[in-house]
């Protein structure tokens, strides 16, 4: 499955340029180390870097690094799993790319369309492009008090107009329908009209990934998806992850903390330390030690950048 | 220093109930060090300002207001002749019983429609004036003080606006509780929108939705229990406002209250204050029972 990002060297993350500079504006056509890497289905991440001004126990002002150059490559059909430390940035990475987080600079590829950095891309190219990613997060998200249907449905929030869809009771029929496919894709067609609330944490996590496909995502970030559930539901979760993957061909990137969950359900893992990709491989060619060595305390400790703030460079 | 481990239990053998029943011996506690927290200099001096600050403000407050209670003592036959003549009340059905039920109907009903009436524009600036659903900067400024300003201006004074513009009665109190409670309500519902879990509103605009979207999709249904509740509490003190727009011309029983004092009919006013009473009582007996429903 994920034979050809053999090409893609562990320890080649700085490549792409150095700080700030990124790639460059013609690096985008095929200067690039993988020449039709981004532009391929999936999603691309280069050079990804997210910073933010804090202060030292000393009281300077110093640049801290969550994200330090980091690149990633899901393809269309692949399950890759982020393992790391707290603070290690795998959340970061995910958050920036979906724009909850700010980045400072690097370029995201979703499909072979550029999302990052904006000025690249037009307003409308934008939204479309970012229609395409999902997410689901640990807190799951939903609205509790309203039904898993009209969760659902509002996973097509983006690409209906405001008149068929400001409030539940004018989506359209045929968007409905498909919700209800999308339930029944994550076995949960017989709660349709249950509350959120109602549900187990499994089941409502299932939930958030039937509104990532009602979204008609072809990518899916999960962030932490199965850290609140137990073992059984951690499962169901993941196993739902990877057919969406294997069978419906989306690219998938979960976050995970548990190591051994990862290694029976990714096709890849990569590895983060500092803000920085340290390890990638297939489950199989990932030994032990080295996932181990992600959380020894002497790889752990956040890199701290001592520079005065200056002018922030924009995405 | 000499601090032994405090925590681990005496063994005692056979799952140890008896001596876990006692407790440690007092000559194990004797030997225990438990760690005292101690005030800094600093924080010692901060409480001593803090209450010195506080003690003289209360000082000036009653000199200020001309506190005594010599008057008070001294004015004792007043209250007395006061209390006197309102006893027993008067219970006259035609005169007096029958006008205060309706004035006390026409009371609830100006508290009813100063509430309701006021729910479409408080939930717009209130929209406006959340952070999560403002649509920028200017609106937000510009919502919160409108807020501000009809929350600032005492609805007493919006009723003697309008009773200048629509003429005494009922209709100058709605209009005034309206106006005043919007005020509020918007400002209340506003930090409602604002404390709610942020999540499912980032997690709708991640996925392409606007922001009226997210707003009627995420925020809104998340606080219907707090706006309701927020509601009812408002219904609840709107009524008891109506009793004092009364006192201005404003209708209601309190119009009734204002003028049988000014006719020094003080066993007509017993009357009419024991209506307010269990008007009271039973709108906030309704306004609390309501609220536990909605909270489940």
């Amino acid at each position: 499955m994920a034979s050809h990002h053999g090409a893609l060297a562990p320890g080649s993350p700085g490549l792409p340029g150095g700080p700030g500079g990124s790639a460059g504006p013609g690096a985008a056509e095929g200067v690039l180390h993988l020449p039709d890497g981004v532009r391929s289905p999936g999603l691309h991440v280069r050079g990804l870097r997210v910073q933010f001004s804090t202060r030292s126990e000393a009281g300077d002002a110093v640049l801290r690094s969550a994200v330090d150059g980091m690149d990633l490559d899901v393809a269309a059909g692949e399950l890759v799993a982020i393992l790391g430390a707290n603070g290690c940035g795998k959340s970061t990475t995910l958050k920036s790319v979906i724009g909850l987080a700010p980045v400072t600079s690097g370029e995201v590829w979703v499909d072979g369309e550029q999302v990052l950095p904006h000025h690249r891309t037009s307003a409308a190219e934008q939204h479309e492009a970012r229609r395409r990613v999902a997410m689901i997060f640990q807190q799951v998200n939903l609205v509790r008090r309203r039904t898993v249907l009209d969760n659902v449905c509002a996973g097509a929030l983006g690409r209906l107009p405001l008149r068929r869809s400001l409030v539940a009771s004018l989506f359209p029929h045929d968007l409905r329908a498909e919700a209800m496919l999308c339930l029944d894709r994550v076995g949960l067609a017989d709660r349709a009209l249950d509350r959120v609330g109602q549900l187990s944490g499994g089941q409502q996590q299932r939930v958030a990934v039937a509104r990532a496909l009602c979204q008609r995502a072809s990518v899916l970030l999960a962030d932490e998806p199965t850290s609140a559930l137990d073992p059984a539901a951690s499962t169901q979760v993941m196993e739902l992850l990877a057919t969406l993957a294997h069978d419906e061909g989306l690219a998938v990137v979960a976050v995970l903390h548990d190591p051994e969950l990862a290694r029976e359900h990714a096709d890849r893992l990569v590895g983060m330390v500092a803000g920085r990709e340290r390890l990638n491989g297939a489950p199989d060619a990932v030994t032990r030690d080295a996932v181990e060595h992600l959380y020894s305390a002497e790889t752990a400790t956040v890199t701290v950048t001592r520079t005065t703030v200056g002018t922030r460079i924009s995405a | 220093m000499t601090a032994t481990a405090p925590t681990r239990s005496p063994r005692s053998p056979r799952g140890g109930s008896p001596a876990r029943a006692e407790g440690p011996s007092p000559k194990r506690l004797a030997h225990v060090v438990v760690p005292t927290a101690h005030r800094s200099g600093r924080q010692v001096t901060t409480w001593v300002t803090a209450g010195a600050v506080l003690l003289g403000l209360h000082v000036l407050a009653w000199q200020g207001t001309g506190f005594s209670i010599s008057a008070l003592v001294g004015g004792w036959e007043g209250m007395a002749r006061f209390v006197g003549e309102a006893f027993p009340p008067d219970l006259d059905w035609s005169t007096v019983v029958a006008p205060g039920l309706q004035a006390t109907l026409v009371t609830l009903w100006i508290g009813l429609l100063g509430t309701t009436l006021s729910i479409p524009l408080s939930l717009l600036l209130a929209v406006l004036a959340a952070r999560g659903s403002t649509p920028g900067s200017v609106w937000y400024q510009g919502s919160r003080a409108i807020l501000s300003f009809f929350r600032a201006v005492p609805d007493v004074v919006f009723a003697l606006i309008f009773v200048t513009a629509v003429g005494l009665g009922p209709f100058a109190g709605v209009l005034a509780l309206v106006v005043h409670n919007t005020g509020v309500m918007g400002k209340l519902w506003a930090e409602a929108m604002e404390e709610i879990d942020p999540g499912p509103a980032d997690a709708l605009r991640t996925n392409g939705a606007g922001r009226a979207q997210v707003v009627t999709h995420a925020v809104l249904p998340a606080v219907v229990p707090q706006f309701l509740g927020l509601l009812l509490y408002r219904f609840d003190v709107n009524v008891r406002s109506s009793l004092v727009l009364g006192l201005v011309g404003a209708g209601g029983i309190g119009f009734l209250i204002n003028k049988s004092i000014k006719l020094f009919r003080f066993d007509e006013m017993l009357t009419y204050i024991l209506m307010v009473l269990v008007l009271v009582w039973v709108v906030d007996r309704f306004s609390s029972w309501a609220r536990a429903r909605i909270a489940v």
